[in-house]
């Protein structure tokens, strides 16, 4: 088949990071946040993987890369696919190694910002054009698994969103605990979740702590309802009901725990005119409460103790909870490999959570480079043909078209920051701390009768699914930049590279192939490509064959599926 | 019959209703010979009958919504609740058909911000229905602090409690939704089974199941698929290739399950959307008023209602609808959110309501509200938690309304009906309420013990505010 000429600009993607237009100063962040030392330095050692059943180093054939590009960017480029080829490990190692790129600077420096949900179309480019395409899609996972959303009111608080979306990179490949405590300790989500005032009880005015925040980080952040053994199963008790793991009593006493904390440097801790989204909040001890709590696996944090220390206690107390492991690590497959990974997987990955091979618990680098080299991330597709991989969620789809025919440069006016009316999900405005899907729903029809999970098409129905084939059609057959009246707002993909191939259709769909499917086109799909461009000779201009194929790739289902 | 007139005719039932597929003839208008089966009844008299469940996300706060008005009983709310009690003066008596006594026990008021639902109340189309919650079997405060009775699990938990009320198929989650088992009956019955359930609220539990899963439509509209059309020559080589591309094997389940939905939009919006431009026109026409920006609910509603206007011409005699509305979890603002929350929900229902009276259709719509669970009695400075027990209303022309059913709970944190620091336990079960409602669907009694299996367990069967 044809290389084409992008595929000349991958040999210089290396140690410096050229020409993406975006904010990568690590030096200017974080703003009153924690320490941005958990980042690791470009060319900085990384250890060999130490997980168990990992496939053994070497170079990928093409669908093989393809794959693992897929899993670790918001779409393949060919130059990626061949860089991956060489071998996953050196891959995933280039990728953690390279500079974060950050959504607070670059929100301030967008000309439109101050724009509405203008944090979104940040998102958008970065998604598309930030070399750190691993770290940018570990921090957009990590928010759908510790949700905070700009819904209810947050919306108009846009740099502080970009700054929490900045603490998910941060920590996307440093530790858990870290992370847990930076969120916890974000007033956005001290807002989200109500624990920004929160404050002991008053018995005389009936008031007990809210409970909001004290649920939900063990419920959906931490160790989940019910116990779980090391491989992510359930585990059950003798009279076959799930062993919950904490009581309606554990929550009213993290609850307890979690009191006293406003705004850093708040003048008033009930109304306080000074906000400050940005910074920590700051403990007010005079509205902690002081009693003794008792937490999880029968651990009591001593009565009389300050804000800060009860807090220290409480999060090293879920941080420890032998369901974390498993419960974060499945979860993380969830969103980059597969919808329903085997028990084996799941315990092996987890076992790195546990215990990397630094005697580190929680380090979400070694859990990310566990669950992309385990042997079922890589050969998932020949063991399970049928049920391996996932469905993309919608903004996956949108980022691949855009990446895999990238434009030099996106407009400046470039607005899709009102993606979430359309494609039912945009980073950061889930409708609810339980994100756009929940990891366990399960599609009726022949994929709950097979028992499995199906999370992203909890979004994905008669209408939504009609939003997305139209929006595909907009941005290809209507959106390229071979049309003159293209309008501004849009991304107009780049089909410079498809029309100099364009006059031998077969070449173009090899292309085509490599490019979208890695080279997995099933024979109909393509038969019905050609039938269909052959259908446009003559009668319509060769950008018209040329998008024309590519939609009908896109709108398939065998690219909605990633496998 | 190729595969896609198959699917359309048997959609996800094929398994379930493998005869749903024959009863139809070559005019899908054409009255069908409905299934009479006993005391089952799919309306194949040709009366229409529809549901419409109204699910109040996060856990709506029944107790701003009605309060008791009784002395005693007020003042006990207004020492649980101290600064997020409603105010008296923010009360309109509810003063039931029945005639119990104002300022009782059992007397109680709705808040002002829900007076558009009073005059339903007042007419008798509107219930309310009191303390109601998911319980497995009758339940004391001792025999749950004693740990002596089944309790559901993971109470107060917002996905658990919301997909048991959906399902109500005992402790824990189940397969399918109790509105996808009665559509499981109903749906033979039907023009077109894939209508029976319509969601315009996106996935959801209640619809769904093993025969079935709801058919969803955005609020602004039915949607169809652009640049896809097979009677514009232009587009035609595109729609055809498309169209073959889904008609493919497929080796993947998720793949099959993707074709399967895109192939469903494919056939069956066009149909609907037409009928709806043609009654519709333009928004002026909207049934039921609202700010497509701001009411979320009445625009899932007006949309409920156009759909409901073309029943007939659909073949539709039975026919559950879900909807949805959010931000009800007040942990947070309660005095400043409830009021705007139960305002837009009074607004929308009455809206609702007068878009099936103008229809003619009161008589033939019921409306039921529905909720994760109700809130705590306790404060937590400016908002409450989950709780439990809660109160719904019931409205339509067929509703026995102007009344409240049950019995109002004592609403003091250390009263009878308080467990778990201020969490009511509920009076009448989840599952007791749906029932009534089922019965009035059209289903026997056997078919709704199948389909409520912890019915059994409580001794009234019906609540009786539907008339029968």
């Amino acid at each position: 088949m044809t290389l084409v000429s992008r595929t000349a600009t991958i040999a210089l993607l290396t140690a410096t990071l050229v020409g993406c237009g975006v904010g990568t100063d690590a030096t200017i962040y974080p703003v009153g946040g924690a320490s941005s030392s958990t980042v690791p330095g470009l060319g900085k050692a990384l250890p060999e993987t130490e997980v168990n059943n990992a496939i053994a180093p070497g170079p990928l054939d093409r669908r093989d890369a393809f794959r693992l590009v897929e899993q670790t960017t918001y779409g393949p480029r060919l130059e990626d696919i061949e860089l991956a080829a060489n071998d996953a490990n050196e891959w995933i190692d280039r990728q953690m190694q390279m500079p974060v790129t950050w959504m607070l600077p670059a929100l301030r420096n967008s000309s439109r910002y101050g724009e509405w949900n203008e944090y979104i179309n940040v998102w958008w480019r970065h998604a598309v054009q930030a070399d750190d395409q691993l770290r940018q899609r570990m921090a957009f996972a990590l928010s759908e698994i510790l949700v905070v959303s700009g819904k209810n009111g947050l919306a108009n608080q846009q740099p502080a969103l970009a700054n929490v979306y900045d603490i998910y990179l941060r920590n996307a490949f440093g530790n858990y605990r870290t992370l847990l405590e930076e969120l916890t300790l974000s007033p956005v989500m001290g807002e989200y979740l109500s624990m920004k005032g929160n404050h002991k009880p008053d018995i005389e005015e009936n008031i007990r702590p809210d409970e909001n925040f004290a649920r939900e980080v063990l419920q959906l952040f931490s160790i989940g309802l019910v116990m779980l053994n090391p491989d992510g199963s359930v585990q059950l008790g003798n009279d076959g009901m799930a062993i919950p793991s904490y009581t309606q009593e554990t929550v009213e006493n993290f609850a307890h725990v979690f009191t006293g904390w406003h705004f850093a440097n708040a003048d008033h801790f009930r109304w306080p005119k000074n906000e400050d989204y940005l910074s920590p909040m700051q403990p007010w001890e005079e509205f902690h409460d002081k009693g003794s709590k008792e937490l999880l696996n029968g651990f009591t944090v001593p009565a009389g103790q300050s804000a800060r220390a009860d807090l220290d206690m409480a999060l090293d107390n879920i941080f420890n909870h032998p369901n974390v492991g498993p419960f974060i690590s499945k979860q993380l497959i969830q969103r980059l490999v597969t919808s329903n990974p085997s028990p084996q997987y799941v315990e092996d990955v987890a076992a790195v959570f546990d215990r990397n091979a630094n005697g580190e618990r929680g380090n979400l680098g070694s859990v990310v480079k566990a669950l992309l080299m385990h042997r079922e991330a890589r050969e998932g597709h020949l063991t399970s043909p049928d049920t391996f991989g996932k469905l993309k969620e919608p903004l996956l789809r949108v980022t691949q078209l855009w990446r895999a025919f990238e434009p030099e440069k996106i407009n400046s006016n470039f607005n899709y920051a009102w993606v979430a009316n359309e494609l039912s999900q945009a980073p950061l405005a889930s409708p609810s701390v339980f994100n756009f899907f929940r990891p366990d729903f399960s599609h009726p029809g022949e994929i709950a009768d097979a028992s499995l999970v199906s999370p992203e098409f909890e979004i994905l129905n008669e209408s939504s699914i009609v939003m997305f084939t139209n929006r595909l059609l907009n941005n290809s057959i209507w959106g390229h930049n071979y049309k003159a009246d293209l309008a501004g707002q849009n991304i107009a993909i780049d089909i410079t590279d498809e029309m100099q191939i364009e006059p031998d259709p077969a070449a173009l769909i090899d292309h085509l192939d490599a490019l979208l499917l890695g080279g997995a086109m099933s024979d109909g799909l393509r038969a019905e490509v050609e039938t269909l461009m052959a259908a446009r000779i003559g009668s319509a201009q060769a950008s018209l064959r040329v998008t024309e194929a590519i939609f009908l790739i896109l709108s398939s289902a065998e690219a909605a599926v990633q496998k | 019959m190729n595969n896609r007139q198959r699917r359309r005719f048997l959609g996800l039932g094929a398994q379930t209703m493998a005869g749903a597929g024959l009863a139809l003839g070559a005019n899908p208008l054409m009255t069908l010979a409905h299934a009479q089966d006993g005391g089952l009844d799919t309306g194949g008299n040709g009366e229409y009958r529809a549901l419409v469940c109204v699910f109040l996300q996060g856990g709506m706060d029944g107790f701003s919504l009605m309060v008791p008005t009784g002395t005693a009983e007020f003042n006990a709310y207004q020492r649980s609740r101290r600064t997020l009690a409603v105010p008296r003066s923010q009360l309109i008596d509810l003063v039931p058909r029945s005639g119990a006594g104002l300022g009782s026990g059992d007397s109680a008021g709705l808040h002002t911000a829900a007076s558009s639902l009073s005059p339903l109340f007042n007419e008798g189309r509107l219930a309310m229905i009191a303390n109601v919650g998911n319980l497995i079997e009758p339940t004391t405060r001792e025999a749950y602090e004693g740990g002596a009775v089944s309790l559901p699990t993971q109470l107060f938990s917002h996905s658990d409690q919301a997909i048991q009320w959906q399902q109500l198929q005992g402790m824990n989650r189940a397969r399918s939704g109790w509105g996808a088992l009665a559509a499981d009956y109903l749906a033979p019955g039907q023009s077109r089974d894939y209508l029976t359930s319509i969601s315009v609220a996106g996935a959801n539990y209640w619809q769904s199941g093993v025969g079935q899963r709801p058919f969803t439509v955005r609020r602004s509209g039915v949607l169809t698929h652009n640049g896809l059309d097979v009677a514009n020559d232009w587009q035609r080589p595109r729609a055809d290739a498309f169209d073959r591309v889904m008609d493919l094997e497929k080796r993947h389940i998720f793949e099959r399950a993707y074709v399967d939905l895109q192939s469903r939009a494919r056939e069956n919006t066009t149909e609907i959307g037409a009928l709806l431009a043609a009654r519709f026109g333009d928004s002026s026409n909207d049934p039921v008023p609202h700010d497509p920006a701001e009411d979320m609910l009445a625009a899932r509603l007006n949309m409920v209602a156009k759909l409901i206007s073309v029943h007939a011409e659909l073949g539709m005699t039975r026919q559950i609808f879900y909807v949805g509305m959010g931000g009800f979890d007040v942990h947070d603002n309660q005095n400043k959110e409830m009021p705007e929350l139960i305002g837009s929900l009074a607004n929308a229902l009455a809206g609702f309501q007068n878009a099936m009276d103008m229809y003619g259709l009161s008589e033939n719509v019921t409306s039921f509200t529905a909720s994760d669970f109700g809130r705590t009695l306790t404060s937590n400075g400016d908002g409450t938690d989950h709780g439990w027990g809660n109160h719904m209303l019931a409205m339509g022309g067929a509703v026995q309304g102007g009344e409240i059913y049950g019995t109002l709970p004592v609403l003091d944190v250390d009263g009878p009906d308080s467990v778990q620091n201020g969490r009511v336990l509920p009076s009448l079960a989840a599952t007791q309420y749906a029932a009534t409602l089922l019965d009035w669907l059209g289903l026997d009694d056997p078919r709704i013990d199948t389909v409520l299996p912890t019915l059994r367990n409580f001794s009234s069967r019906n609540l009786g505010f539907m008339r029968t």
